[in-house]
């Protein structure tokens, strides 16, 4: 038996079974939100943000959050790095949390991260200046 | 009339002594030979121009010498000459053997037999062990790494905690890695398997253009008619063949 056929027929061989086990190759597994190389898009953003006053000047910045995932128990609300507030996914008002002790015309960097078990997954930083009403 | 009747008594007396001096004579040129032919049990004997057929038999020859030729199909001739005693029996016997041209082709007939029976048999069984043994492990080992790939994604779909994030990604990773092993090895067999397929087209062919080993009888004693065949589906040589003389 010609030994180059033998060599030829395994290189096709290799290049069919390449192509078969391609299967798992497609799958991602850096899909998890909350892995910390999740390498997907942003699944918590903030929507709105509305001020009212607890006790000038303290002031209440409630924030609207939007949220492509449902597989969550919560969200926390962290202000310049620092926890400020957390929030039941079975609370009330869910998903909006509130930052309510901000201070008018203060300007805060928050960040809001849902949260499942002990794992998170946060959004991008934003920074709002309280207004004074 | 009684003259008559003695005339006629008395020819009928000398033919009567004619005869029976005739007959004394004959008892004198004969003589007797026990023939026993080893080898065979009724082959075709010739005595001089006479065609017997037997064996471990006494016959009735004139004194003298004689020739006895002995053969059958696929035997050696045996071609002597014996000699008759007056009034006496005398005991001859010969043993006749295969001609060894007959022999050769017998072996060289079987081991054609064995070469082509290997060549028919050989590459299917290895054909059917290697693309089944291909199908096996598809069912039995590549799909249950796949599967185990698919639970380890699923479970890490669902994990919160960072602990079982890492696991079952590298759960999923290691059975990736199996299955692909598993598929090389798979399609490997497959590819073994054409090759052997390949090389049985090959083999048969060849065995086609392989002579059948053939024997020719050369023909020893006259008006042998004579032929000998390999019956392959009976798996035997066939003979047959009538005498005349």
């Amino acid at each position: 038996m010609n030994k180059y056929r033998i060599i030829i027929g395994l290189l096709m061989v290799m290049i069919v079974a390449s192509n078969c086990s391609k299967k798992l190759d497609n799958i991602n597994i850096n899909d998890n939100p909350y892995d910390r190389d999740y390498v997907g898009p942003i699944v918590v953003s903030k929507s709105t943000i509305t001020t009212d006053t607890v006790s000038y000047p303290t002031m209440r910045n409630t924030i609207s959050v939007t949220k492509t995932i449902n597989n969550h128990d919560g969200i926390r609300l962290y202000r310049n790095g620092v926890l400020v507030s957390t929030k039941l996914a079975s609370s009330p008002g869910f998903p909006s949390i509130s930052d309510n002790s901000a201070v008018a015309f203060a300007t805060y960097t928050y960040q809001l991260r849902l949260f499942l078990g002990s794992g998170e997954t946060e959004s991008a930083d934003f920074s709002y200046t309280t207004p004074p009403w | 009339m009684p003259r008559f009747s003695g005339i006629v008594f008395l020819i009928l007396f000398f033919v009567g002594i004619i005869t029976q001096y005739s007959f004394a004579q004959a008892e004198e040129n004969t003589g007797y030979v026990h023939l026993k032919i080893y080898g065979v049990s009724k082959p075709l004997c010739r005595v001089d121009t006479s065609a017997v057929r037997v064996n471990d038999t006494l016959l009735n020859l004139s004194p003298g010498e004689h020739t006895v030729k002995i053969w059958m199909p696929t035997m050696l001739l045996v071609d002597s000459v014996i000699t008759i005693k007056t009034n006496d029996t005398v005991k001859y016997s010969f043993s006749i053997k295969r001609n060894p041209a007959y022999v050769k082709y017998a072996t060289d007939y079987f081991n054609y037999k064995q070469l082509r029976n290997k060549r028919f048999a050989v590459s299917p069984i290895l054909i059917g062990l290697t693309t089944g043994s291909a199908i096996v492990i598809d069912k039995f080992v590549a799909t249950k790494y796949y599967d185990n790939a698919i639970r380890s994604k699923e479970l890490y779909s669902k994990a919160s905690s960072q602990t079982l994030i890492d696991e079952y990604r590298d759960d999923f990773e290691m059975y990736k890695k199996k299955y692909k092993t598993t598929v090389y090895v798979e399609y490997g067999l497959y590819s073994l398997a054409g090759v052997l397929v390949a090389n049985y087209v090959r083999v048969l062919i060849k065995q086609r253009r392989t002579p059948v080993p053939f024997y020719k009888e050369e023909k020893l004693l006259s008006s042998i008619k004579f032929n000998m065949y390999p019956d392959f589906k009976s798996q035997s040589c066939m003979i047959g063949f009538n005498m005349g003389f």
